[in-house]
């Protein structure tokens, strides 16, 4: 009786230690989401196998979009859960596109905000983790059609934006995540590492 | 074994337990700016200007950007509820949803913000009982009344802004929908990101609606990123391998560091709100549309 009194102490002081080393802020990054430390972006997806929907893009788009999302696949430990050739519950990632103006109030061309928006994602559907994490079961890509002008910078869009919707956030390296002028279509190591460090 | 079953149940509530207090006890409720300022939307985008002197009212045009109606020095007081809109595959105008609506995907709350200085040009519509509302996104990682329990860390600011109603006429994009008319007659939007807050008197000023890199190379200061590896501010690094492009006929802005004013070399930390206020008002005076022309 006297050690399984002294063992349950010992276990609370032990825990209590845990739980107060564990929490302490891991390296901060830019993946995910966690209301204690949270970074610029992004919400990271609830599952390692991603469906997808892009029914209504142009055909020009839908290549880079399936370019963004088989890169996805190959460059990570995320998989595509398949294409949904309607968006339904299940359906992770939903893009679309359009010359969009002020959908959704935003200010696509930039005279207002000064940023030319070419293409956009938002969770539309967060979960909250116990913990504090947010993850995203549902996020929408829009891409501005004004600015898809070439292969080029469809598919580096399409891979920026598929970035932002499972979690990466901007980055200065050589990335598809690296914001405005850069035409690089594929994700850094520094990009997979965090994916494949939670997947 | 069972003797042994309550100990490990106790085991695994303390271990429980402990957890979650260490985190209580590491991380504190977020402020009102950490809130606001993460889990909004993502984008990628052109730069359209590269100085804070390009947002001051009375600046020429910047390609498409266009400048500001009035710089404002206030202190946010509230947030309420603004407008909402729902997803769907529409072009140019999306569907306004009541702002509670689980159709919702995108909600725009209002800052309440009373002025306590016209510091350059005019502020026209929205602006009464000495307040302004500013339309700023709520991410969906936060509500209003969590917002609303933060209000006391929201500090003062200097805000560069247009009245939105006012904004879209000069854009050529006047509002005519009746309902978002109102809406937009009674709020004034953000110009160039351009809100620069103080938490705490004397704090170094953050830029909520900005990303780092971009509010480091408009304050003038480098970057640090969250990684916490210092960064360059953003050059331009054109090679074959990543060539630089623009993607549109838009103009589009240099990605050249031009802080507005100070020359001294760039540290990590942002810069005071009264030393950013001194740079402005500086530029406003070159503009000519200072309120108070004698600080000139």
């Amino acid at each position: 009786m006297r050690m399984s009194a002294l063992a349950l102490v010992f276990a609370i002081v032990a825990a209590l230690s845990a739980g107060l080393t564990a929490a302490t802020p891991a390296l901060a990054n830019t993946f995910g989401f966690f209301v204690y430390h949270p970074t610029w972006c992004c919400p990271k997806t609830d599952n390692r196998d991603v469906y997808w929907n892009g029914s209504t893009l142009t055909s020009n788009m839908i290549t880079a979009a399936d370019y963004g999302m088989a890169n996805l696949d190959y460059q990570t430990d995320l998989r595509i859960g398949g294409y949904d050739s309607t968006a339904g519950t299940h359906t992770d990632l939903v893009m679309f596109d359009a010359h969009y103006v002020d959908y959704w109030g935003k200010d696509w061309d930039g005279s207002s905000t000064g940023v030319n928006i070419t293409g956009a994602t938002k969770c539309v559907r967060v979960l909250a983790q116990i913990g504090g994490e947010y993850t995203c079961d549902r996020a929408e890509l829009r891409f501005d059609l004004a600015d898809m002008t070439t292969t080029t910078i469809r598919k580096k869009t399409a891979c920026h934006e598929i970035g932002h919707a499972i979690g990466l956030g901007h980055t200065n390296l050589t990335s598809c995540m690296k914001q405005g002028t850069s035409t690089t279509q594929t994700y850094s190591s520094h990009d997979r590492s965090h994916i494949n460090g939670q997947w | 074994m069972t003797k042994r079953l309550p100990l490990i149940l106790t085991l695994i509530a303390a271990l429980t337990t402990g957890t979650l207090a260490g985190t209580l006890l590491n991380h504190p409720h977020p402020s009102f700016w950490a809130q606001l300022r993460y889990g909004a939307s993502a984008s990628d985008g052109e730069y359209l200007f590269d100085s804070l002197a390009d947002i001051v009212p009375g600046a020429p045009d910047s390609g498409a950007f266009k400048a500001a109606a009035a710089l404002v020095q206030g202190t946010v007081v509230d947030i309420e509820p603004g407008i909402a809109y729902a997803s769907d595959d529409g072009e140019s105008g999306s569907r306004v949803v009541a702002y509670d609506s689980q159709d919702a995907a995108m909600r725009y709350a209002s800052l309440v913000v009373r002025v306590d200085k016209i510091l350059a040009g005019r502020l026209g519509q929205g602006y009464t009982d000495g307040r302004i509302r500013i339309q700023v996104e709520q991410p969906a990682t936060t509500t209003l009344a969590e917002l609303q329990q933060s209000i006391g860390t929201a500090g003062t600011g200097l805000m560069f802004v247009h009245n939105l109603a006012e904004r879209q006429q000069l854009l050529g994009r006047p509002v005519t929908d009746p309902a978002q008319l109102t809406y937009a007659q009674s709020v004034h939007t953000p110009i160039g990101e351009g809100l620069f807050i103080e938490e705490s008197a004397g704090s170094p000023v953050l830029a909520p609606l900005m990303d780092g890199p971009r509010a480091a190379q408009l304050l003038g200061y480098t970057y640090v990123s969250d990684d916490g590896e210092s960064e360059p501010t953003p050059t331009p690094a054109c090679d074959d391998l990543d060539p630089c492009y623009t993607p549109t006929s838009k103009p589009s802005a240099t990605a050249t560091s031009v802080p507005a004013g100070d020359t001294e070399p760039a540290g990590t930390t942002p810069p005071s709100l009264t030393a950013l206020r001194s740079t402005l008002l500086a530029a406003a005076c070159t503009e000519q549309t200072a309120t108070d022309p004698s600080s000139c």
